[in-house]
This record gives C-alpha cells, sequence and structure tokens, in this order.
C-alpha cells in the first residue's frame, strides 16, 4: 500500500552491508506502507517511500531517478548521507526538503547545509531528545535548520505537507 | 562542492560539463557523454577538488592541454572499488544455480566486463577451483582503466583486508581454508599463481569496443550504475550478443534488468543476485 503523499520520500540509514534485507524488514515491520529498496535507476514517485541499498551512495538526478555509486566511503559511512543530500541540492533545489534524524556521527550536516543554501526546507531533529545526539547536532551547529524539534513534532510536520497540498 | 559554489546558472554548468567530456571525446577518443550524468559531475567535482582546479573552464584548458591531467582524470573517472567475494551470497547463487549448468560445457569462457583490481575474478577462480572446474575455465578480465589492470596482474593484496575478505570467502560457501589460496610476504598477501594461470587480463572499453568473443558466462557488477539508461541497453545488448544460448549474465544486485531493451532475450534465474540466462 502507497500513502496519498504527493511527494516520493528517500530515507538513508546507515546500513551493515550483506545485511540488506533486515533494515528494510525493520522499517517494513513497522510500517503499513510499502517501502521500496531503491534499484539504480529507479524513478521515485509520490506517494511512494524508498530505501538506500547498504553499501552504495545514492544520487538523484533532475529526473527523479535514483543513479548509484560505488565509490569509497565518506566520513566512514556508505551510503553517506552528505553525498545524498549535496545530489538533492543541486538536482532538486527548493522542490525538496531534507529531513536529519538521530545518528551517531556527522554525516549528513554539510549535505543539509548545503540543501539549505539551495533554498530546501531543512529540518533536523531536536539533538535534546533525539536517542543519539551526534548526528542532529552537527547540523545545528554548522547552520540553522528551518525546523528544530522533537520526532513526534517532524511527523506532525510531514503530515500537514499532505494537507497543504 | 565546487561546481555546485559557482555562482552560474545551473544550464551553464551543465553545458560546461558536456563540453569537457565533448573535449575528452575529441581529442583523446573516449566518449563519457552516455555516462550517468550525475555520477560524472560527482567525480569531476572530486577532481577538481582534489587537484586544486578552480572552475569548470580551467578544468577544460587542462583536460585539453596537458596529457598528464587527462590521463589523471581518466583514472578518476573510471575508477571502481571491488572486494574479494564481495556480496558472498551471490557466489552461493553462482555454486548452486549456474556452475552446475556451466560444467556442461566442454570449454567454460567467462568475461568479466568491468574486472578493476581483480579481486573478484580471483574469487571467480577459487570458486571454479572448488567445483572441480578452474582447469577447464577461460577467464577473460576486462577494464578501462589500466592502473587497475597492472594492480590486477600483480594478484596481490594487502594483508590489512584479509580478516574482512575471509569472513567474506566463509560467507560465499568457501570449502577450504582460505589461506590454500595464498602465502603471505610482510604486510602483503600473494594469491596462489596456480589461480591466474587461465585468466588473461586486458584493455577494453564497454562503450566503444566490440564483442570479441563468446562466453558461457558474463558478470558485470556495479558498472553499469555509471552508464545512463541508454548506454546499459547498448552495453547489455553486446553482452547478450557476447552470450551462447544459455549463457548467464550477472550484474550487480542494486542493478535491474526491468527496464532494459533486452529484458525479453534473458529469463531471471535468481532476482535477488541479478542473475540472467540467455534463452533466446
Amino acid at each position: 500500500m502507497d500513502v496519498n503523499f504527493p511527494v516520493p520520500i528517500v530515507v538513508v540509514v546507515h546500513r551493515m552491508k550483506n545485511n540488506n534485507s533486515s533494515t528494510a524488514d525493520i522499517l517494513q515491520y513497522r510500517s503499513k506502507v510499502h517501502i521500496h529498496e531503491a534499484l539504480d535507476k529507479t524513478e521515485v514517485l509520490p506517494g511512494k517511500i524508498y530505501i538506500a541499498p547498504a553499501d552504495y551512495h545514492l544520487l538523484i538526478d533532475d529526473q527523479l531517478i535514483l543513479h548509484m555509486d560505488c565509490s569509497a566511503p565518506l566520513n566512514y559511512s556508505r551510503p553517506s548521507i552528505d553525498i545524498f543530500f549535496e545530489s538533492v541540492a543541486y538536482s532538486l533545489g527548493k522542490s525538496a526538503a531534507g529531513i536529519l534524524l538521530t545518528g551517531a556521527n556527522s554525516d549528513g550536516a554539510n549535505g543539509l547545509a548545503k540543501m539549505k543554501k539551495a533554498g530546501c526546507v531543512t529540518v533536523v531533529e531536536d539533538p535534546e531528545t533525539a536517542e543519539f545526539n551526534a548526528m542532529p547536532l552537527a547540523a545545528t551547529k554548522l547552520f540553522k535548520p528551518d525546523f528544530v524539534c522533537p520526532a513526534n513534532e517532524i511527523i506532525d510536520l510531514i503530515l500537514s505537507v499532505q494537507k497543504d497540498e | 562542492m565546487r561546481i555546485m559554489d559557482q555562482n552560474k546558472e545551473k544550464k551553464v554548468v551543465e553545458d560546461e560539463i558536456d563540453e569537457i567530456l565533448q573535449v575528452i571525446k575529441i581529442i583523446y577518443g573516449y566518449d563519457f557523454t552516455e555516462y550517468s550524468k550525475a555520477s560524472v559531475r560527482r567525480r569531476l567535482n572530486n577532481f577538481m577538488i582534489m587537484n586544486d582546479i578552480q572552475d569548470l573552464n580551467v578544468l577544460k584548458r587542462q583536460v585539453s592541454g596537458d596529457d598528464q591531467v587527462f590521463r589523471d582524470l581518466l583514472e578518476s573517472l573510471t575508477v571502481t572499488v571491488t572486494e574479494m567475494f564481495r556480496d558472498p551470497d551471490l557466489y552461493l547463487a553462482l555454486r548452486e544455480k549456474v556452475l552446475p549448468t556451466l560444467d556442461t560445457w566442454p570449454f567454460i569462457r567467462i568475461w568479466h566486463a568491468g574486472c578493476s583490481t581483480g579481486e573478484e575474478v580471483y574469487s571467480m577462480a577459487i570458486l571454479l577451483k572448488e567445483e572441480g572446474l578452474l582447469h577447464k575455465a577461460r577467464i577473460y578480465a576486462t577494464d578501462i582503466n589500466s592502473k587497475a589492470l597492472s594492480e590486477a596482474k600483480k594478484g596481490e593484496t594487502n594483508i590489512s583486508l584479509m580478516k574482512d575478505y575471509t569472513r567474506n570467502y566463509i560467507q560465499a560457501g568457501g570449502k577450504s581454508n582460505f589461506s590454500e589460496y595464498y602465502t603471505v610476504k610482510g604486510n602483503k598477501v600473494y594469491w596462489d599463481p596456480s589461480l591466474a594461470k587461465n585468466i588473461t587480463f586486458s584493455l577494453h572499453n564497454l562503450v566503444s569496443d566490440k564483442s570479441f568473443n563468446e562466453f558461457n558466462l558474463i558478470i558485470c557488477r556495479n558498472v553499469m550504475i555509471y552508464f545512463n539508461r541508454n548506454l546499459q541497453n547498448k552495453v547489455t545488448k553486446l553482452f547478450k550478443d557476447s552470450l551462447t544460448l544459455f549463457g548467464y549474465l550477472v550484474l550487480g544486485n542494486k542493478e535491474s534488468m526491468f527496464l532494459s531493451s533486452e529484458a525479453d532475450f534473458f529469463e531471471t534465474i535468481d532476482k535477488h543476485e541479478k542473475i540472467f540466462q540467455r534463452v533466446k
């Protein structure tokens, strides 16, 4: 089942390689919505949620097509959230939004800062309430996100888009 | 990101990238115009940052005027990262679903297209040896990147990687002690030379070069992800034309035949490990 949501959602999490199914399965188990595993050249569509595979960097172009990349990890991360956010900033600019959640390293802060510079809406989970605050803290120290709020408010924020469109 | 920091219109930047690719094509004969633009942009950007090149115009001038800059750029546009028994499940699937059929042919011709520094090729040699097929296999390993090829020919790796490689080997269904396949000298590990006896490494450009043989198995993993869809179709056709009937094509497990123009010629043997068989 896909949601009645006006834009596609792409999720990038740090995953163990050779463990492709686990993270997607865990997310899927807790979600009524179908989570699509992104493949190379997948075109992301409104109302669908995609998850980046382990051990590849993800890029997106202005046609909303995902491109995989196998180059070296960045900040020990592959997929790198920075690389994806940078790609979103360049290819999609204002028409995208970026959300940075709990995480144990600083991956994503630079990328989200670039998204802000490109005119994207930027949301960071409040470091005070995040389970691991390194990731959101790195972002809030680097620039001023449009929204900094606890996870449950982020959910409300996302749902409000559905109503406004 | 240097390319993005330039306060130029995106269209101008895209045009400048196209110009550089045209320069490379016309002067040096390498055609990157059908590579994935997102990928090319990222690699150009990284190259510029690493070599302190201010903008795309400067890069274009340097590439046009200086062989060495071009060679370095070529190197970074075509480098890929690989490891021994990467995606161990693939090797399990090969053992179970592909090798038994390969055994029915008197000779097994295998093409590793985009072999990079050779880890996948040596992994295949080990797999074939364990299944008693290495003696009748002829492996052709090709890549566009000559530096990677000379690394591959050396048949060595770093001891620091062996813990991960051993774990991969075991997960791939390895039947022996991994240490039987190599010797250690200092911090270097040397693959058993008998593994390389039936392997030929050579330069080959999937964009421009034609088919050069008929194969029973073609493996091309994490290479076509750098191509745009049009080029992916062309290269998949090249592979189909290079495969004997009922031969196998293996792609990277995040790649897809779904949108391919050649999809009808293939049957899916393993949908997770992207193993396909030519049936027409």
